[in-house]
């Protein structure tokens, strides 16, 4: 079972690597600021496809970002702590979304026996 | 007789040299026709779809023609008219310009001087004017840098713009189309204003759901591709001719 769930997470990894394919270092200044104005500076920048949910996203911050990046490293630092998350559909498109609430295992109370 | 011969001769050969150069100045004479007719005052252009074509009308005035676009220019030392038949044009009128310009768009008249401006024709009644540099009057509105237009029967609604604003109304300059909390219904009207495949939404809830991002006006399968984790998916439409977009999600 454990095996089967790192399968399909490596195949998830490896999905994503072969749809970001071989990005580019850039040099990249973004600003923390509102999610939908940050992602803006981002395709600017980095002359990628950009798609999101606009009411779902324009809440969320993202974090600054300056240096010499490829794409992938640079939303992985805008997104961190953030609650976004992104998904390369191909290799100029990315899908960014908020991070589904990670569902927690209903734990049994269980009383004094 | 041998003299009279040579005579005919000369004459035959005479004959066949200037049908020849008939036949061979034919065209020249069409091509001439031709050039002559693109330097006359009127001229009329078009794009096709997807098409965005720039042309230069003398020193001072270059204009770009989006995606599915006519116009017709007519010139005179005193004044240069364009006539937006329909679609959409960015109007760049250098500083320098002697001769003003006048914008004909259904029955709204734009005159300009020294400034960047797009029209565009949005129906048979309403016409949407940004102006990027400078200022346009329209009747006697004055439209200045960093305004919007809406133009209809009604009267004309103003709109101040951020200059990051209007740089993202004329994306499409740069062949692409920029979202910012637009309906996927008005997100794919826009795309299929540049394709000839086009997107049909086959299911009203999610024809409201806003969308913000940048992409290429052509690439329309990446942007449907990049729908699917918005619980959006496609299914074939008519053939090649349309791809239908509907909720992945359960109905509840």
């Amino acid at each position: 079972m454990l095996g089967h769930g790192v399968a399909v997470l490596a195949a998830a990894l490896g999905f994503r690597h072969s749809a970001a394919g071989k990005l580019e270092k850039l040099r990249l200044k973004i600003a923390a600021s509102a999610a939908p104005l940050a992602l803006a500076e981002f395709v600017r920048q980095t002359g990628l496809q950009v798609l999101f949910d606009f009411d779902a996203v324009r809440n969320f911050s993202t974090r600054e970002v300056i240096g010499q990046l490829d794409p992938e490293e640079a939303l992985r630092l805008m997104f961190e702590g953030s609650g976004l998350m992104f998904e390369f559909i191909n290799e100029r498109t990315i899908a960014v979304r908020p991070r589904p609430p990670v569902a927690t295992p209903a734990v049994q109370a269980s009383g004094p026996t | 007789m041998a003299r009279r011969s040579r005579a005919r001769r000369k004459t035959i050969f005479a004959a066949i040299v200037t049908t020849t150069a008939a036949a061979l100045l034919s065209p020249v004479a069409l091509m001439s026709a031709w050039v002559h007719a693109e330097t006359l005052p009127t001229q009329v252009f078009s794009t096709a779809v997807g098409e965005i074509r720039r042309i230069v009308l003398g020193e001072q005035l270059a204009v770009k023609m989006n995606t599915s676009t006519g116009l017709t220019v007519t010139s005179s030392p005193q004044l240069c008219e364009v006539s937006l038949d329909h679609g959409e044009a960015l109007f760049d009128l250098q500083r320098d310009s002697t001769r003003p310009l006048r914008v004909v768009a259904g029955n709204v008249a734009v005159s300009a001087r020294a400034s960047k401006f797009s029209v565009r024709v949005l129906d048979a009644k309403n016409v949407e004017l940004v102006v990027s540099t400078g200022q346009v009057t329209v009747g006697t509105t004055t439209i200045r840098e960093h305004q919007l237009a809406r133009i209809s029967p009604g009267g004309i609604v103003l709109r101040e713009f951020s200059e990051a604003e209007v740089n993202r109304k004329l994306e499409w300059t740069t062949g692409h189309i920029s979202f910012s909390g637009e309906t996927l219904a008005e997100a794919t009207a826009e795309f299929n204003r540049y394709n000839v495949r086009k997107l049909v939404i086959s299911d009203r809830t999610i024809s409201t759901l806003t969308i913000g991002g940048k992409f290429s006006s052509s690439d329309i399968d990446s942007f449907v591709a990049a729908l699917r984790p918005m619980g959006i998916r496609r299914v074939e439409g008519d053939g090649d001719k349309a791809i239908c977009l509907v909720s992945s999600r359960e109905p509840h």
